[in-house]
This record gives C-alpha cells, structure tokens and sequence, in this order.
C-alpha cells in the first residue's frame, strides 16, 4: 500500500511530538516542552497481514502559523487530534481545530481525538464524558494516551491503522476511461461569473 | 542484363534506397525506359478512382502525385482535389470511373464524409489514409504565430514506385528468357523495345484488338510486373566515371597512350607528354625541341594539310618511341619506389596492430571487471544509445489546426491532447517555443483565475505525459535484445523516456509559466525581492526569531548555499529536491555544531528557514512556490519532501509579512502626503468636470 499521511493537531504544549516519539523511536523526553524533532517520521504497522506504511507530520502549535495549516491537511487520510486532560481549554480549541479540517478537507478523513498526559489523574480538569460525546458529534474515536508511561499509545495507532486501511479500501476509486477523459477536459469559468463580469463592465457612468 | 520492376512502398524504403542508387545515373535510364502508354497500362492495373500525375525521379523512382486543397467555410468544410499536368511524362487518365470504385475507397470516402458533417472531436481528424498503396491525403491548417492567425496549407501526396533489382531466385527462374533478351541486345534492340515501338504505333491508330493482345503478351512475361532493360554498357562507364579517382597513375598513362595512338596528334596529346616525360637534361631539350617544331608546324599546316599530315606522323612515331622508352625507365624506378614504400608501410602497419590489440587487451579486461562486478552500466548504456528519442519521434506529423479550432471552442480532449503531442514532441526544439507561446496565449485568455490556469496546465501535462509513454512503448520492438528481462527493459525505458520528457517538451512550459506568473506578481515580487536584497546585509539570527540555543557559529553557511541552486532550477521536482536537502542539512549542521536539538521543534525550524531563505537571495520566491504548489506530483508533495516545502511556505509568509505590509504602509502614507502636499491646478479641475459633464 501507498504512504498514508497523518497529521497530529492540537493546541501548543499539548505533547504531539512526545506521543508520535513514543510510537516511533520508544523515546520519551521529560522535559521536552513543545518539542519537535523530526518533525516529519515514517513508520510501518502490520494490521493482520498486512502492511500500511504511516507518514506523520507533526505541525507548528503557534497560533503565528495557524493560518498555514491547509498546507499541512491537504491530502491527508488521518487526523490524531491530541488535548491535554489537565487543560480544559486544550479541548474546547479542538473545536476550532475541527471546523478548520472540515473546511479544507472535508469529511473524507480518518478523526482520533487523543487525550494526552492520562498518568496525571489528579490533576484532571476535562471529564472522559465530555470528550466523548465530542468524539461522537465528530465521527471520531476517543483515547486515553499517557506519552510518559506509553499506555494505550500503541493501541491507538493500531486502531488508527486499521480504520486508515479501512479507509483507503473503501474510496478506491476504479479507474474508468470515461473519468480519466473527463479529467483532460479544460476547466473554464463559470457562465454566470462571466455574465456577472460583463455586467459590471456595461455599469460604468 | 539487369531486370527492373516497379513496386509500390513507402516513404522510409524509399529513402534508404535513394542513398543506395544516388550512383546510378538516370539520364540514360530515362532512354532506355519504355514509352509512357505502357507505363500507363500497368498502372492503370492497381485501379485509381480519379486523375493522377506521374512523374519520374532523378534516381528512377516513380511518384504519382496528388495535391489536394481544402477550404473551410463557415458553414461546412469543402474539400477540392486537383490535379495537375506532368512535363515529363503527362496527364494520365485511369479507365475506372466513379460507379466501379472499390469498396474500399467508397468506404473510405464515407467516413471521410461523416467526419466533416460531425461537429466534435472527430471532425477535425487531420489525416485520413486511403488504402490504396500507401497513399495518404491531408488538410492543414498552420498556426502563424508572426500574423497570429490560421494559414492554410496545401500539402502533396505522393505515391511511390521503385526501379528494384530481381532476387537471385527470380533470375535463375527466368534464365530462359534472359537469353533471348541477350541476343537481342547484341544486335542492338530488345523484344521489349521492339514490343514497345509496336504498341505505341497501334495505340495511335487505335487499334483496340491489337492493344489487349500486346499487352495480354506483356503481362505473360513477367506476371504484374514491368520489365525495363538496362545496357551492361552503360553501367559500365557509369562505373568508371565513379571510380576514376581511385585508379593508379599507370592506369592513367596507358589509357593516355592508347589514346594517342588513336588520335592524330592534337597540342593535348604533347601536353600529357610533357608531364609524364623524365626529367634528364639531354632528353628534355630533344623533347622541347620537338615540341617547338610541332608548334610550328601545326601553325603551318592549318592552310596546307596533306602536306603537313606526313611530317605530322613522322614527328609523332618519333616522339611515341621516346616516350616508350621514358615509359620503362619510369615504371623500373617506381617499382623501386614502391617496393620500399611498401615495405615502410608494411612495418607501420605492424606497429599500429600491435598497439590496437594492446589497447583492445585492456578494453576487454575492463569489461570482463565491469561484468565480474555485476554492473549493468553498459547494457544500460547500449539502450540509451538505440533510443534515439527524437528519431522514434519524427515519424509521426503534427497537424496545429485542431489543436487552435478546439481552443476556440475552449474544450480539450483525449484527441486533441495527441495532436499536441505530435505537435510538440515531433517538431524541432527551436519550433516548440512557438507552440508553447500560442499555447499560453490561449489559456491566458480561457483562464483569468490562477486556480483554472493551473487545473489546466495540470491536466494538460498529466495528459502528455501518458500519451509520451504509451506512443514511446509502441516502438520498443525496435530495441536489441538484451540479456536484461523484459520487465526490465521496460522499467529502464520509461525512465528514461519520463526524464527526458520532463528536460525536452515540459521544461520549456515550465519555464513559459514561471514568466507568466512573474508577470501577474510583479509588484508585489518587486518589493519582496527588493526587501530580500536591502535588508539581508544586516540581518540577524536573533532578528528572524531563532532561539539563543540555536544559534549557529557557522550561520547556516552550508545550507544556505544550497538553497541558492533554487535560482537556477525550474522543473517543481528539482526545486523541491533542493528545499529537502537544505532542510537535511539544517539538521546535520545542529549535529555537528552541538546544538540542542531538542529544541528543533516546527516554528523554531521555520524560522531557521526565513533566515536561510532572506540569505540566499532566492527570486521571484512566490511563483515559484505556486508553481511547485501546484504542478508536482502529489507522491512527492506527500512524503518528506513536502513537509520541507510546507515549512518553507510558512517562512515565505513570514516574508511577506516583513516586507509586502511595511512597504505598504510606507507607500500608502507617502501617497496621502504627497496629496496633500500637492495642489490641484484649476485649468485641470474645469477640464475633469466639462469631461464628466459630457459623458453623462
């Protein structure tokens, strides 16, 4: 199978790179605080018998390059959308973060919401009830992620390959002659956009 | 003896067997051809619907030719066919009529019919072939892009016919035959010729009953085919006159005396004399002083000749004696010459193998290593040697007139994409830039948006480049045969077939695009460009946003001279080639230099790459991001490669911010100034109100 892509959303701080380290290189750094590097990993999960490569792209948590996140959506078949348990805010921006995805992908995407930093249950602020119903209203599947212990990390993105392979078998797209002739076809404007321009043209004083 | 027979072939036959028979002279062909009313008959055999026009080649190659001429109203396209009348040989007229045509042809000439009736794709087929004989009209329509229009084109068709020699079967076949020829021609004539001369005598008396039995006699000879016969003579002195050169001196001098024996003493005879005369002093003063004589003499003897023709004689067997004996004595001392010249020859000869073979030693040792090392560099190379790109290529023909009308009409389809493929790909490269002009020219006009222009462009080269592949995998029976597996091959093939597609036809789009979009962004590239240049000088790490842990000693030197081949490369592949490299060395110089690399995270790695991108001096930074946005292949955009591009995205945007909305400010402010500071003349302000006043 093809290279699938990945992207890992969230706000900044969160521990994005920290969870992705965890599942590709076993590493986990203490103090990393919004940390990234690479930033770009690939790395190959077996679902049964077979294989599906993962290419996850770890993006820029600044609200200063927030307006640049297309860029890193376009062509992707996965999102791990990841909130810190200890910070409710982390989850109410996922919203955010979602409409953003939607607009620029829309629903043809593979949806994990993630909550990160679960060894910390003292300091919990966002209920399990709350993101789940979240999860639901989305489409999307819940997991509880502890970057430091590496509970349920590995699960995770053993399910997350599974719905991708999923995913993919199911919008194969036949190759039909008609389409692929179609597809040569030279796009022009609209009738009415014209239409439009040339009235505004004739309005002049 | 030597047999010929018309055959009908194509076009590449006839070149290579034009190169082969350039030695043959055909002005003595063209006599010994058999008069036209027998060329006519056998013609008249493979059955033409309409007139023809024959015409005989220099090299004995028979055309018949066809011109045709299209107009196209606005209403329905016509089609005229013309023909024209033959110096040589004249006008011919087939006995078929319009009612007998074979099926094929009418069949042919349906869908020929249908096709202009259609409107679509089809209408505008720029070739339609009728079977027979490998005849092939044609329509064109040139685009001239000097007047930027339409120019009609006429174009000639030829049927091909070739003078060939029998096989060595066919002649053992036909001895019989032969020989009677033979003696005919001893006697100075043929039973052709005097068939011929027959044939024609009865045709102008119109004798009908006559003519079916000749030519009944003449089919029975040699089945369809028509005899020609050629005099041995003939191509005998064609021969020597070719191979003149190459004759010894010896060779020469007898000629040249038996020649004189012959003749009855002209100045040109004394002159060769002289030439070959050896040079002893008492042997040159005789000849001179004969010489002289017979100068005075022919001056005498033009008034009296049978006074003179005696003397003349005497003086010439004298000066044919001396000229014997200088002979010998010439031919003993050149012997001489020779042998020692050959004996010196002999020895470099020697030398020279040995040094061939010592060299050819060493080439198969290399060879055998190379094979030993399992490297399958010069297969591979023997490969690209027979893939003649261009070659392959030029066989087939462009036809531009679909390829404008269906712009016009502002529809692309799988049909019209070939032609431009033809177009493109089968002309000269010279020829290409003019193609590709019209070509922008005309989506720039379809395509206001920068969105549409892309979509198009994106199809359009998805479009060649699969029309490139599969035209090109028809022609893989022309490679060798190799020991590489066939899958191999083929793999190899497309390759190289893809890479040079990518440096022959789509570069030059490629680099008519990058124009294109410097023209629309020209402002604001302007001042991003100027911004780049002005401030790079004193532009710091600390300044781009990099953190203090991360600042480097070298400042990024290496990487930044990397990102400096982006100036030079144009294909959206190379560049974001370069931009994934640079974003590796950006790691490797923190390595090296000890830098924490835990703090390498997503912004500060944009930011590392505003720094490099302001150093570097890159130009024009935004079209070229939107060319390789846009047109590279998704598989690249995908992988590691694009999360470099999409990093440098983010630094451009930077960019932009710095310079585009500062300078912007800094105008706007000085506009409103200058405004304000600047008054209104009254002479203008009557004229902009008496002008508006007349508009309403």
């Amino acid at each position: 199978m093809k290279k699938q892509k990945v992207v890992l959303l969230g706000k900044g701080r969160v521990g994005k790179t920290s969870i992705f380290k965890r599942f590709l290189q076993n590493e986990f750094h203490d103090n990393e605080v919004t940390t990234i590097q690479p930033q770009y990993l690939e790395k190959q999960v077996k679902v049964n018998t077979e294989k599906v490569t993962l290419s996850i792209w770890d993006t820029a948590g600044q609200e200063r390059f927030r307006g640049l996140n297309p860029l890193f959506y376009r062509n992707s078949k996965a999102a791990i959308m990841v909130y810190d348990i200890t910070d409710q805010e982390s989850l109410d921006s996922l919203e955010d973060w979602l409409a953003e995805l939607k607009n620029q992908v829309g629903h043809k995407i593979v949806l994990m919401i993630v909550g990160n930093k679960s060894d910390l249950k003292k300091k919990r602020q966002v209920s399990i009830e709350d993101a789940e119903n979240l999860a639901k209203k989305v489409g999307a599947q819940h997991f509880c992620v502890s970057a430091k212990t590496g509970e349920n990390i590995d699960e995770m993105f053993h399910e997350l390959a599974k719905r991708v392979m999923k995913f993919v078998k199911e919008n194969k797209t036949p190759l039909n002659t008609t389409k692929s002739r179609r597809n040569f076809a030279l796009v022009n404007e609209d009738v009415e956009t014209k239409k439009k321009k040339k009235k505004n043209n004739d309005g002049c004083c | 003896m030597k047999l010929f027979y018309f055959q009908k072939c194509s076009q590449r036959k006839l070149q290579k067997v034009r190169l082969k028979r350039i030695s043959l002279q055909v002005d003595n062909f063209f006599q010994e051809l058999p008069s036209i009313h027998l060329l006519v008959t056998q013609i008249n055999k493979w059955g033409f619907s309409k007139k023809r026009l024959l015409r005989l080649n220099r090299y004995g190659i028979l055309n018949i030719l066809l011109t045709q001429k299209q107009t196209r109203t606005k209403s329905k396209a016509q089609t005229k066919l013309r023909t024209k009348e033959d110096l040589l040989l004249g006008q011919i007229n087939f006995s078929f009529s319009y009612d007998q045509i074979s099926q094929v042809i009418l069949l042919d000439s349906q869908t020929f019919q249908l096709n202009y009736t259609n409107r679509g794709s089809t209408i505008y087929r720029h070739d339609y072939a009728i079977p027979l004989a490998q005849e092939i009209t044609c329509r064109c329509e040139v685009w001239n892009s000097r007047y930027m229009s339409l120019v009609q084109f006429t174009k000639t068709t030829v049927l091909s016919l070739l003078f060939t020699n029998y096989s060595q079967n066919q002649q053992n076949q036909k001895i019989e035959t032969n020989k009677n020829k033979n003696e005919y021609s001893k006697k100075g004539g043929s039973i052709i010729n005097k068939k011929e001369n027959k044939l024609q005598a009865e045709i102008m008396n119109e004798n009908t009953e006559n003519v079916t039995k000749m030519k009944k006699d003449f089919s029975s000879l040699n089945d369809q085919w028509f005899e020609v016969s050629v005099l041995e003579k003939n191509v005998e002195e064609i021969l020597s006159k070719s191979n003149t050169k190459q004759r010894t001196q010896i060779s020469t001098k007898k000629k040249n005396l038996q020649t004189t024996t012959n003749c009855n003493g002209n100045g040109n005879g004394n002159k060769n004399r002289n030439r070959i005369a050896p040079k002893t002093k008492n042997e040159n003063k005789q000849n001179q002083n004969q010489n002289s004589q017979q100068k005075t003499e022919n001056s005498q003897d033009q008034d009296n000749k049978t006074k003179n023709e005696k003397l003349s004689n005497s003086v010439q067997d004298t000066n044919l004696k001396n000229e014997k004996k200088n002979f010998q004595e010439e031919t003993e001392g050149e012997k001489k010459k020779t042998e020692n010249f050959k004996i010196r020859k002999e020895k470099k000869n020697q030398i020279r193998n040995q040094q061939e073979n010592s060299n050819q030693e060493k080439k198969n040792q290399e060879l055998k290593n190379k094979h030993c090392k399992g490297n399958n560099l010069l297969n591979k190379k023997n490969i690209e040697s027979n893939l003649n790109f261009e070659r392959h290529f030029k066989i087939f023909k462009f036809f531009s007139c679909t390829y404008a009308i269906a712009f016009e009409r502002g529809s692309i389809n799988g049909f019209m994409i070939k032609s431009i493929v033809d177009q493109i790909i089968f002309n000269q490269q010279n020829q290409i830039y003019d193609k590709i002009d019209y070509f922008f020219a005309n989506f720039s006009k379809i395509c206001s948006q920068k969105d549409l222009l892309f979509k198009n462009i994106n199809n359009f080269l998805r479009a060649l480049r699969i029309k490139i592949l599969l035209k090109y995998e028809k022609t893989l029976n022309i490679l060798p045969t190799i020991d590489h597996t066939q899958e191999e091959i083929i793999k190899f093939i497309r390759n190289v077939v893809e890479k040079r597609t990518e440096r022959v036809v789509i570069l030059p789009i490629y680099k008519k695009l990058f124009d294109f979009l410097r023209k629309i962004n020209k402002k604001e590239q302007a001042l991003i460009d100027m911004g780049i240049i002005n401030n790079s000088k004193h532009f710091s790490q600390r300044g781009a946003g990099i953190v203090q842990e991360l600042i480097s000693v070298s400042r990024w030197k290496i990487p930044i001279c990397h990102l400096k081949k982006l100036n030079y490369a144009i294909l959206p592949s190379e560049q974001l080639k370069i931009i994934s490299e640079t974003g590796d060395l950006i790691i490797e110089t923190v390595k090296d230099e000890g830098l924490n690399r835990k703090l390498l995270n997503a912004d500060n790695f944009i930011y590392i790459f505003y720094y490099i991108l302001i150093k570097s001096h890159v130009s024009s930074l935004e079209s070229r991001i939107n060319i390789i946005e846009n047109l590279s292949p998704e598989k690249q955009l995908n992988v590691k490669d694009g999360f470099y591009f999409t990093s440098v995205c983010a630094a451009v945007s930077l960019i932009k911010e710095q310079f585009l909305v500062k300078k912007d400010i800094v105008q706007n402010s000085n506009n409103i100034k200058s405004d304000i500071n600047h008054k209104y003349p009254e002479q203008k302000l009557k004229q902009d109100k008496d002008g508006k006043k007349e508009k309403r």
